[in-house]
């Protein structure tokens, strides 16, 4: 299939109203057919953006698509609670959450007889099954939590994920923070990771996933994860490679970067087991590091210091002997600035290298 | 050119006819008809399934959800857009 | 300059098993960091280039050291009892 030309999302909304108004259950009256008629007319986009739609419609039409089995209360329940919270419904396009004031998942009461003889039989796992679970870490804290389909999910400092297992698929969504996924191999339900823009779908694996305000990284660990990159754009499946062990991925608002190879994955998990990791990074970029565990930060203020390469393994949790080190380093001094964190400063023409 | 006052359209003769179903187009049909309802909003989700799946009216999505006639066909095109965007390419 | 005694004289103390295998210095140091549960950190140019030897016993933090940098113009410097800071030979 050749590529088609874009078309605006005014029209394609158009063309998907077109589309209902002929093939909804009401007969289109002649004054709705007269506007379908001009609409067309007016220009062969139109035209080209219902015959794109009507061959979609037409593909889900043929027998052999499944429909998900979610119950129409749950359809129901789900989109009502939905609207609810979300300030503006009708922009809100993509399934990235909206920050819940409300404390936990909906947990919306169970107005269904039918459903209330369900969770008589099934008992409260049903409850679990249905909504999202949300788990998430404090500043500092770590977390491995154990889905119900027997994944893993190492959660790193201050980071809050969603859970929705249902019958067709797992679905993640990593609203913030780090995480470390096992995923337990299921091959009739696929597990993904939603994040921004991203869809990360694991392929029997474990992957790490790692969201900062610009910069998105993923690193895969072991297995293959395959990466999919906006939404509501075509992106065919070939598109982009499939990310395997030991690749990593860097995603900014303008999407993935080229894949990286070989990356050290003893590195890369390090932080699962409370350690950090530095192989010819910067001083600079080691203190940022330690500030994402640590409340007492440190900022390096001199430009000439924070390049300095350094490698070294460290505790996360110990970014005192950090400071030790800095301290040492001739000309430079520690002090505390006003927000209770250390500032590192460096003597004029002192030599930072012993 | 002078505008008819209402156009019939036979969509038989519009449509390009696609090629039989091979068993994996129709697996990556599936994967990708599920990857787009997981990916839109809960409400888009409703209209789309509701809609396609299970046969109800706009009005009656409309009463169900608490929407306006107008909002349920604004999502549901919403909805078939990014159905069609997921199953092309 | 911070130096403690107190540190030296614990990493005297206690003997750990280690197998660090010959390979770059920067990985030797790494691994002795996972072995020994030792912080380790050195500014990057250090190691450039040197080779370790093969480290393999019982040894005191500051025996595993020595040997690790054994004829490498290097050597450490206890910056507190659990971190060690990898620097030229003065």
């Amino acid at each position: 299939m050749t590529r088609e030309r874009k078309l605006d999302p005014t029209t394609r909304e158009q063309a998907a109203e077109a589309w209902e108004t002929f093939h909804g259950s009401d007969e289109a009256t002649p004054e709705e057919h007269r506007a379908f008629g001009d609409w067309m007319l007016r220009s062969p986009e139109h035209i080209a953006a219902y015959l794109r739609v009507a061959r979609t419609m037409r593909t889900l039409r043929s027998a052999d698509i499944r429909w998900p089995d979610t119950l129409a209360e749950t359809l129901i329940r789900e989109a009502r609670a939905y609207t609810e919270q979300v300030v503006t419904p009708l922009r809100e396009e993509s399934p990235a959450p909206v920050h819940r004031q409300r404390p936990r998942a909906a947990r919306a009461p169970l107005a269904f007889a039918f459903a209330a003889t369900l969770l008589v039989a099934i008992g409260a796992a049903w409850i679990v099954w249905m909504t999202p679970q949300n788990y998430e870490t404090r500043f500092g804290e770590q977390r491995f939590v154990r889905l119900d389909d027997g994944s893993g999910v190492t959660l790193n400092t201050d980071s809050t994920i969603e859970v929705k297992l249902e019958k067709g698929h797992r679905i993640v969504r990593l609203i913030h923070g780090q995480a470390l996924f096992d995923v337990a191999h299921d091959a009739a339900r696929p597990f993904d990771v939603y994040t921004g823009q991203t869809v990360l779908r694991a392929v029997g694996t474990r992957f790490d996933v790692d969201v900062r305000p610009s910069l998105t990284t993923v690193t895969v660990v072991e297995g293959t994860v395959s990466l999919t990159h906006g939404l509501g754009e075509a992106l065919p499946l070939g598109n982009m490679p499939l990310l395997r062990a030991a690749d990593r991925v860097a995603i900014d608002s303008s999407g993935p970067g080229t894949p990286q190879h070989g990356v050290r994955l003893d590195e890369a998990t390090a932080w699962t087991r409370q350690q950090l990791i530095f192989n010819n990074r910067t001083l600079g970029e080691v203190a940022d590091e330690f500030n994402r565990y640590n409340r007492e930060r440190i900022v390096i203020a001199s430009p000439e210091l924070r390049s300095q390469e350094i490698t070294g393994v460290f505790k996360a949790n110990d970014p005192a002997s950090f400071l030790t080190f800095l301290s040492s380093i001739p000309g430079a001094h520690v002090g505390d600035d006003d927000n209770g964190g250390r500032v590192v400063t460096l003597d004029q023409g002192a030599e930072s290298r012993p | 050119m002078p505008r008819p006052s209402f156009v019939e359209f036979e969509e038989a003769s519009l449509v390009d006819d696609c090629p039989p179903e091979l068993e994996l187009e129709a697996r990556w049909t599936q994967q990708r008809l599920e990857l787009a309802l997981a990916e839109v909003s809960p409400a888009v989700r409703a209209v789309l399934l509701l809609r396609l799946r299970d046969d109800w009216s706009c009005q009656d999505i409309a009463q169900q959800l608490g929407l306006t006639d107008r909002q349920v066909k604004r999502y549901l095109a919403r909805g078939y857009d990014h159905l069609r965007a997921r199953l092309e390419g | 300059m911070e130096y403690s005694v107190h540190a030296e004289a614990q990493a005297e103390a206690v003997a750990i098993e280690l197998r660090i295998t010959a390979q770059p210095l920067d990985e030797a140091l790494q691994e002795f960091s996972r072995q020994s549960g030792m912080q380790v950190i050195f500014f990057s140019g250090v190691t450039a280039g040197i080779q370790s030897p093969s480290v393999k016993g019982k040894y005191t933090v500051a025996a595993a050291l020595e040997a690790l940098l054994a004829d490498s113009g290097l050597t450490f410097r206890l910056i507190n009892a659990r971190t060690v800071e990898i620097r030229k030979a003065d």
